[in-house]
């Protein structure tokens, strides 16, 4: 015992520096895991106060575009409007309408601390699940996508932002209807990668990219961007098409998070049909 | 130097990373760290104490960051071969206290040790972060231009920070 104790004396920086590398390396792996989730969610309330503090101050450096790019999506919006539109028909039949009914709502967040300069960006936004922000939801601009919610606590959440490695969205082509999926391979924060387009279909540039029907975070038709450039690599079967994205990442100051209300009922038929298959 | 500038060096380290040069845009490559500067200038402690200082920076920065772990493994590496290598660096034990800076070295030996730091941390740092290496180009070039940046901000951060006093004395 006492050998041990004397042992443990002469070697305790050997011991303390391991002890406390193992244990950096054992939260590098868990989070990496994506399972134990809940690591920092509570220290990342005080942190998030703070970036917040330094965002409120950031905000008004952006305001002017701030203020045109919602203008611009009041435009769009206001064209919309039933009352924009004029009846190109004689007929008048009142209809009460119960076709439709809420899939998707929105909820309105500011973006309080924003990276786009790293390999995995993440945006922290102020709005949690004090406003019904939960994981794995999906966030846009007025202009186009931003990312997915990965983690939330009482008044903040943070997002994995289009600019992560781990990020991919089904995407489509809106001139051709054509699927692929979308991620980010690195290099300039404007510019993504779409994948899984055959050589055999023909695509043009400035053709328009948008979210697929497959998306279970977002709507269809969400814009993600346009074409700017495509080349088949050798003897692949697809392109790599290089798209710009829609919503600048790096200037994005206000927020949509987007709750699909039909994904859970969605989520447990395919596990039940899953689950029949074994 | 007294523990309360050293925990105000800290605070002042961390508010310079988190408010500039995590917000500076450099194309693909890492973003400059400052904060392992902390690492270098903290007095002589007992190991046990050291590590554990540095371990809690390490982590402070990380929950900013979203990276748990990286960060303090770095900053730990960075301070138990400090420990290591302080008996060879030094030539007699008085001038341990006195810490690592330009004052004590010149400017030609801290820049080697300013080097040699940021270049293991941003070794670390690159390689938890990536999980290993997987472009072997990216990689040399993220290494690179993270260690002569983050060796700049080193050395302008001692001259601010402890030149000047020098002439006062």
């Amino acid at each position: 015992m006492g050998n041990i104790l004397y042992f443990l004396a002469r070697y305790n920086r050997i011991f303390i520096f391991v002890l406390l590398e193992i244990t950096a390396l054992s939260l590098v792996v868990s989070y990496h895991d994506a399972k134990r989730k809940t690591v920092f969610s509570f220290l990342n309330d005080i942190t998030s106060r703070f970036d917040s503090k330094v965002s409120d101050i950031k905000y008004y450096f952006h305001l002017k575009s701030t203020n045109e790019s919602l203008l611009a999506e009041n435009a769009r919006l206001r064209q919309n409007q039933p009352n924009a539109k004029w009846a190109d028909t004689m007929r008048q039949v009142q209809i009460i309408d119960t076709t439709f009914k809420q899939k998707f709502t929105y909820q309105p967040a500011q973006v309080i601390n924003n990276s786009t300069n790293v390999k995995n960006n993440y945006i922290t936004i102020d709005a949690g699940t004090n406003k019904g922000v939960n994981s794995h939801m999906g966030v846009v601009s007025s202009n186009g996508i931003i990312g997915i919610t990965r983690f939330s606590s009482g008044n903040y959440a943070t997002v994995l932002s289009v600019l992560h490695k781990d990020f991919q969205v089904s995407a489509q082509i809106l001139e051709n209807d054509e699927l692929g999926s979308v991620v980010w391979e690195g290099g300039s924060p404007d510019v993504v990668t779409l994948k899984d387009i055959p050589v055999h279909i023909i695509l043009k540039k400035g053709w328009h990219v948008i979210v697929s029907q497959n998306s279970d975070a977002f709507p269809k038709g969400i814009p993600i961007g346009t074409i700017i450039s495509f080349q088949t690599n050798g003897s692949e079967a697809t392109y790599n098409v290089k798209v710009r994205l829609a919503a600048s990442i790096r200037n994005v100051q206000k927020v949509y998070v987007i709750n699909n209300i039909l994904l859970d009922e969605k989520k447990a038929l395919e596990t039940k049909t899953l689950e029949s298959n074994k | 130097m007294s523990a309360f500038k050293t925990i105000l060096y800290f605070f002042l380290l961390l508010l310079i990373q988190r408010i500039i040069l995590d917000n500076l845009f450099i194309g693909e490559f890492e973003r400059p760290f400052i904060l392992f500067v902390f690492i270098i200038i903290i007095p002589t402690l007992p190991t046990w104490a050291l590590l554990l200082i540095a371990f809690l920076a390490g982590l402070i920065y990380d929950i900013f960051n979203n990276t748990p772990g990286i960060h303090s493994f770095s900053s730990v590496l960075l301070a138990f071969l400090k420990d290591l290598s302080l008996p060879f660096l030094f030539d007699n034990e008085d001038e341990i206290s006195l810490g690592i800076s330009s004052k004590t070295f010149g400017f030609g030996r801290f820049l080697v040790i300013a080097l040699v730091c940021s270049f293991i941390y941003n070794l670390s740092v690159i390689l938890l972060t990536d999980f290993g290496i997987t472009d072997v180009q990216d990689f040399a070039t993220r290494l690179i231009f993270g260690t002569l940046s983050s060796t700049v901000l080193v050395y302008v951060f001692d001259i601010l920070a402890f030149y000047r006093r020098k002439e006062a004395i």
